[in-house]
């Protein structure tokens, strides 16, 4: 009778048991994803919702942030012990800065997709995110820094043809001016468009010494370098740039003339811009995809030596877990899933980067020609024309470069002073 | 007895005295602490610095050009805006035709959300398409079309600009109501010594208005050295540092360069400032009361 | 009789003129928003964005911020004015003082509190701030406007056996009304525009109060698929609430100032 009792309380207990490990795997759990890219239009909720249909037991709460505010509250909420479980990062200095709260996810990669798994990302990628063996994030996307866009329906109305290099360029722009169009348009007033496009000019005049004298090896009072300086002020002294490029930023004041009033011919941007051509967005559509809609992505030789400039890369987002994360299974997983899936939707229907991966298909869904032409521009250029990384990694040097930028373009430093100042902050 | 109702009476400043304590107070020390160590502000990385940060900063050029800017803002502001304030108020207290919707009008700016205002000056102000460039090549004076915010040397005079737009209504207002204060015998007697409005106004009016004068005077120059939201909007200080204030600078060193050591030596470095201007206030009000008192 | 013509004239002429100074931008925003569009620029906003969560945000922020400061300076302004006891000056500099700390300087050491207290996200996390700083300049206008009620009337509810809460309560606050009416205007008004910490504290879009959201509609119009006319159709409508109580409130509020300083 006892004995009975007793093998009954035990089978009881078992029963009891099962639920309760059954519920351990499903229990429900909600995952926050917070950044500024890749935006909050329709594919990352796309994204977002196959992620949910394959994982019930994860629901994602996505937040959206412009870039300088997603900084800032990140910031707060990791010095209180929060934050969001996943969030999107920019390699360079920021990636370094956050540390603390990044999540090593070597255990997790090794142990998803095996050993070897580093010949699955480009070099690039794995060379800027490795920290001595372990990595802190994952690449979403490369993105290139450099380009220029142009709308040929401005070039063919006043038969002017596309530049090659810094004189024509002047020329072009002066045409425009006279006839009262805008000349090369800069959004000056942001300081990262001011380092992309100073770097392609210092990139196309000297590379290694560009790349020397930002690891702090050599001074910037380097002749060539001086040089870039030069040219880049000349940009605006020369008006070569459209007026009052200072008092506005890319986006949404500058990129708007060019994506959706078609108002000017030419914008510095990078190959992110690429993503117009498979816009949803009605106005930027009809002038991108619309019948005879002619736009050109170029680089420019700017010392007139004969060879153009190169494109910098960058790893637009990298991908990283707070090291505050209650669930990082689940957070892990939703990280793989941004890669993979992410990425393929990201990539191919809506443009937003380049491949990180090696194992990505680039077959871009409805790009027209004119599409297609500058897709191929840019990917031969990043395979054979990259001259280096896009993203600083010292914040003090990235500063001073900044303002030195902007303090050549108001004419309030000849180039040696900007030069030395720069210096100063190594 | 005595001893318990002065205990009584604390307890009526007892709530603003613990908000103060918690909201102004706390934070206060907080920077004052923090302005002695090096910190990303949410790292576990903090060492003592002692008085690094202040050599820092008081050695760089930024500072330097946020107080010359605050200077310089603070006297266009305030002059402006008190001066005015003065002759709007003087205006509706003759009562001059339509001066109740005139003081709504004038008085809307201030009420006027920065963030919103922010967006349509920096749209008047774009130096190729905007506002106020296409119409003043409309009007064939392109000579006159410059690129406003762009330009370092004219970009203060813009904030000011939006500035002295956005609260002259307010200066307008406590002018008034002081004025009506003035009790009207004293300018009959004035008429009848033979003063025209003028004379009245200056000899007077103005006199009268001190109190307010000091109102007006302190409130600007606490305003103009938090000033944020307009700069942020327009220029976020720039370029080149020429519309940079206090509060930009700090924002910018907490959360854009990642120093909090230093963005609280600035919040310290302000806050004496503040002190300063108004302990010195303070004694030039009172001191000319006290003479004022003894002269009757 | 001329001279006084001619100051009249000048003065209206001076005052058209400014007038069309202090509404031009409004009426820039206005017109724009209805160009290539018209009324569905409006329309097109309320399909995108639910402004009304924004807006109850704001009501709550702004609301709560007024019921405690009234309280709270009120008591604080009749202390000072009226009571003595050690240290009243001392104290009452020191509170004027909290005027002069910038925004920027609080926003982190006051995060960790916020957090600890469990009101990340909720109007919550603003209403004490933003109480405590409009607490010290109003504390300056109420303390100046008790300043000016006569002394009798306390003796008198005092020989009619009030204590000293009754006597603030029932006798001089009702007196003081115009006075809390400004201060009350000058609160809603500084609350209801803050941007720097109510940027911060509830930064999920959703949730924002009317005064950030046209910061982030300016940075996201892209990703938005809205036209420059949108944008400014949907600054109007941020706009409108605080326009459209302004105005009603704007009476009141010069009554305020003139009825107080009549009596005074």
């Amino acid at each position: 009778m006892r004995k009975s009792i007793c093998m009954a309380l035990v089978f009881c207990m078992l029963f009891a048991l099962i639920p309760m490990a059954f519920a351990a795997e499903d229990e429900p759990v909600t995952i926050s994803f917070q950044t500024w890219n890749p935006g909050d239009g329709d594919l990352i909720h796309q994204i977002i919702d196959a992620f949910e249909a394959e994982n019930p037991s994860i629901t994602i709460d996505y937040i959206y942030m412009p870039y300088s505010d997603h900084i800032a509250d990140m910031q707060i909420k990791m010095a209180s012990g929060e934050g969001p479980d996943v969030y999107g990062m920019q390699a360079g200095v920021t990636y370094s800065t956050f540390r603390p709260f990044e999540e090593n996810l070597t255990p997790y990669i090794t142990e998803t997709y095996g050993d070897g798994w580093e010949s699955s990302f480009l070099t690039f990628c794995t060379n800027l995110l490795n920290e001595d063996g372990s990595y802190y994030g994952l690449p979403l996307g490369l993105t290139y820094a450099g380009l220029i866009w142009a709308d040929m329906s401005y070039f063919n109305k006043y038969g002017l043809s596309l530049p090659t290099n810094y004189d024509e360029l002047a020329q072009v722009a002066q045409t425009f001016r006279d006839n009262g169009e805008y000349p090369l348009a800069i959004g000056a007033k942001d300081d990262w468009i001011n380092i992309d496009m100073w770097m392609n000019i210092a990139g196309d005049i000297n590379a290694e010494k560009l790349y020397a004298a930002l690891d702090g090896e050599i001074s910037f009072t380097d002749p060539e370098l001086l040089q870039s300086f030069a040219i880049w002020q000349s940009l605006f002294t020369e008006g070569i740039v459209q007026d009052g490029a200072l008092g506005v930023n890319m986006y949404c004041d500058t990129t708007d003339l060019f994506e959706k009033e078609a108002s000017i011919p030419m914008i510095t941007n990078g190959s992110w811009a690429a993503g117009l051509f498979v816009s949803t967005d009605e106005s930027t559509k009809a002038n991108f995809q619309g019948e005879g809609a002619d736009h050109q992505a170029f680089l420019l030789d700017w010392n007139n030596d004969g060879v153009s400039a190169g494109l910098a890369a960058s790893i637009d987002v990298v991908l990283c877990m707070n090291t505050n994360c209650k669930n990082k299974d689940a957070a892990w997983k939703f990280i793989d899933f941004m890669i993979h899936y992410g990425q393929d939707v990201l990539i191919n229907e809506g443009l937003q980067y380049f491949p990180s991966r090696t194992d990505l298909v680039l077959d871009v869904v409805g790009l027209n020609e004119n599409g297609l032409e500058n897709l191929e521009f840019i990917i031969e250029n990043a395979q054979n024309n990259t001259r280096g990384y896009r993203e600083m990694g010292n914040a003090d040097v990235k500063q001073a470069v900044a303002d030195a930028l902007k303090a050549l373009a108001t004419n309030e430093m000849t180039p040696e002073e900007a030069a030395e100042s720069i210096d100063n902050a190594q | 007895m005595r001893r318990k109702s002065e205990l009584t009476n604390y307890l009526f400043i007892l709530p603003i005295l613990v908000l103060f304590a918690v909201f102004i107070v706390y934070p206060i020390v907080y920077n004052f602490i923090i302005s002695f160590f090096e910190w990303s502000g949410f790292g576990p990385d903090i060492t003592f610095v002692g008085l690094e940060n202040y050599v820092t900063i008081l050695n760089g050029k930024i500072i330097w050009k946020v107080m010359h800017n605050f200077i310089i803002f603070a006297l266009i502001t305030i002059t402006l805006q008190a001066l005015f304030g003065m002759i709007f108020a003087s205006f509706f207290i003759n009562n001059i035709r339509g001066s109740s919707v005139y003081r709504i009008l004038f008085y809307l700016p201030a009420v006027v959300t920065p963030a919103i205002i922010g967006q349509v000056f920096s749209k008047f102000f774009e130096a190729n398409r905007g506002y106020l460039n296409t119409f003043l090549r409309a009007l064939h004076l392109d000579p006159l079309a410059q690129t406003w915010l762009a330009d370092p040397s004219l970009a203060l005079y813009c904030i000011c600009f939006v500035n002295i737009w956005q609260w002259t209504g307010y200066s307008m207002l406590l002018y008034y109501a002081s004025m009506l204060n003035i009790p009207s015998d004293l300018y009959e007697s004035a008429s009848l010594d033979g003063a025209n409005k003028a004379q009245q106004f200056t000899r007077v009016t103005f006199p009268l208005l001190r109190g307010t004068h000091f109102t007006v005077f302190i409130l600007g120059m606490l305003g103009s050295l938090k000033c944020y939201d307009i700069v942020f909007i327009l220029t976020n200080g720039g370029p080149n540092y020429a519309t940079e204030t206090f509060s930009v600078y700090i924002q910018n060193l907490s959360f854009s360069m990642f120093r909090q050591g230093q963005s609280a030596t600035v919040v310290v470095i302000m806050f004496i400032i503040a002190m300063v201007i108004t302990a010195v206030q303070l004694q030039l009000y009172y001191r000319s009361n006290q003479h004022k008192e003894l002269a009757r | 009789m001329k001279n006084s013509k001619l100051y009249g004239g000048l003065g209206l002429f001076i005052c058209l003129l400014s007038s069309a100074f202090f509404i031009f931008p409004l009426v820039i925003m206005v017109v724009r928003s209805f160009h290539s569009g018209g009324i569905a620029n409006y329309s097109r906003v309320f399909d995108k964005y639910n402004l009304f969560v924004n807006f109850t945000t704001s009501v709550i922020v702004v609301g709560c911020t007024l019921a405690i400061t009234a309280v709270v300076v009120s008591f604080a302004a009749f202390a000072f004015s009226k009571l003595r006891f050690r240290g009243s000056r001392a104290l009452y500099y020191l509170l004027l003082s909290g005027m002069m700390v910038p925004v920027a300087a609080t926003i982190f050491p006051l995060y960790q509190i916020v957090r600890g207290l469990g009101l990340i996200n909720s109007p919550f996390s603003l209403i004490f701030p933003y109480a405590t700083g409009s607490c010290c300049f109003n504390l300056l206008i109420l303390k100046n406007y008790y300043d000016s009620i006569p002394n009798e009337m306390l003796e008198a509810a005092n020989i009619d056996g009030a204590n000293k809460l009754r006597t603030c309560w029932q006798v001089v606050m009702p007196v003081a009304k115009p006075g809390l009416a400004v201060v009350l205007m000058q609160t809603f008004l500084a609350s209801w525009n803050e941007l720097q910490m109510a940027r911060i504290f509830i930064a999920d879009t959703d949730v924002q109060p009317i005064s950030v959201v046209p910061v982030r509609f300016a940075q996201t119009i892209s990703s938005r698929d809205f036209t420059q006319e949108v944008m400014y159709a949907a600054l109007v409508i941020c706009l409108l609430p605080i326009v459209i109580f302004y105005i009603f409130a704007a009476k009141s509020l010069v009554n305020g100032l003139t009825t107080g300083a009549v009596k005074g």
